[in-house]
C-alpha cells in the first residue's frame, strides 16, 4: 500500500513539473492551438463518464417536437457571438480560445447524445471558454438549443439571414457598421 | 490563479485602437489605410488577423482597393482584425 502511494505521489509531481515546464516554455499565451496530446487528453475527459455526471447521458429531449425556430432565435441572441450562426465557431471570439471554440456542425458534436449536450449547455466545459448557463436559462430553452444544434448541419441559408437581425449589436459596432456603410463617424482610440 | 486570471482578462479587455478609412493597398502582409484625417497609414497584417466582411468571415482576399475599412490594432502595432463591408 505504502509503495503503491509513493508511487502515485511521485507521478504526479513529475506530471505538475510536466505541466509547468510546458506552462513556462509556451507561456499562458491562448494563440497557440492546443497541442494534439491536450486534445486528446481534455476530449477523454469529457467523453469518459468523469465529464459528465452519472446518468446526465441517458436524459431524453423533453421537448419532443422539435421546436428548431425557438432554439434558433435563443441562439442568435445568446450563443452566435462565440460560436457563429451557423455553428461553425468562425467569430471574432470563436478562433482566440483556448481551445478553439469548435465547429458544431462537425461529427465530434453532432455525435453527443441529447443528454450531453444539454449537460454541457446547462454546466459548461471547465477550462474552454463555455460557460454554464444552468442558472440562466430554464429547461426548455437548453432542450431548444439541444435541437436546434442537431439542425445545424443542414440549416438554410433564409435562417442564417434571419438570424443575423437578431444577433446582438454593440454601439461601438453599430457605428462601424453605419461607416463601412458610408456614414461619416471619426476614429477610436 | 484567480489573480492570474484577472490579470489576463484585464489584458485582453485592455483594447489597441481602430483606424477607419479607405483602403489604398494590400497584400497579405500589410494594408495601407487612408483615414479620415487623409493621413496615411501601414498597418502589418499577420496569420492571427482576422478578416470580417459585414457579420461574415472573410480572408485577405476578400479586401479590396477604395474599399472602406476598420482596422483593429494590437498594442504591437499589427492588425487584429479587418472588418470590410458587407457584400451588397
Amino acid at each position: 500500500m505504502g509503495k503503491i502511494l509513493f508511487a502515485l505521489l511521485v507521478l504526479t509531481i513529475v506530471a505538475i513539473a510536466a505541466a509547468v515546464a510546458v506552462a513556462v516554455r509556451s507561456g499562458m499565451s491562448a494563440r497557440g492551438a492546443p497541442t494534439a496530446s491536450e486534445a486528446m487528453i481534455a476530449r477523454g475527459v469529457r467523453h469518459e463518464r468523469h465529464g459528465i455526471a452519472h446518468g446526465a447521458r441517458r436524459e431524453r429531449n423533453c421537448q419532443l417536437t422539435p421546436n428548431v425556430q425557438k432554439g434558433r432565435e435563443h441562439f442568435a441572441d445568446h450563443c452566435a457571438i462565440c460560436h457563429a450562426n451557423d455553428g461553425s465557431g468562425k467569430t471574432n471570439m470563436g478562433p482566440n480560445f483556448y481551445p478553439r471554440v469548435p465547429d458544431m456542425r462537425d461529427s465530434r458534436t453532432q455525435q453527443l447524445m441529447d443528454g450531453e449536450m444539454f449537460y454541457i449547455i446547462k454546466n459548461g466545459v471547465r477550462f474552454t471558454g463555455m460557460p454554464a448557463w444552468g442558472d440562466e436559462h430554464d429547461q426548455e430553452e437548453n432542450w431548444h438549443l439541444v435541437h436546434f444544434i442537431r439542425h445545424l448541419p443542414k440549416i438554410a441559408p433564409a435562417e442564417l439571414e434571419e438570424m443575423k437581425r437578431l444577433n446582438p449589436v454593440s454601439s461601438h459596432e453599430r457605428e462601424e457598421e453605419q461607416f463601412l456603410e458610408g456614414s461619416e463617424k471619426h476614429e477610436h482610440h | 490563479m484567480i489573480a492570474l486570471l484577472l490579470a489576463a482578462t484585464a489584458f485582453a479587455h485592455s483594447g489597441g485602437r481602430d483606424i477607419r478609412g479607405t483602403i489604398v493597398s494590400f497584400d497579405r502582409r500589410m494594408i495601407v489605410v487612408e483615414r479620415l484625417d487623409g493621413n496615411r497609414e501601414r498597418v502589418p497584417l499577420t496569420p492571427s488577423t482576422t478578416y470580417r466582411v459585414g457579420k461574415a468571415a472573410g480572408e485577405w482576399q476578400s479586401m479590396r482597393n477604395g474599399s472602406r475599412v476598420v482596422v483593429h490594432i494590437a498594442h504591437d502595432g499589427t492588425a487584429l482584425e479587418v472588418h470590410l463591408p458587407a457584400h451588397k
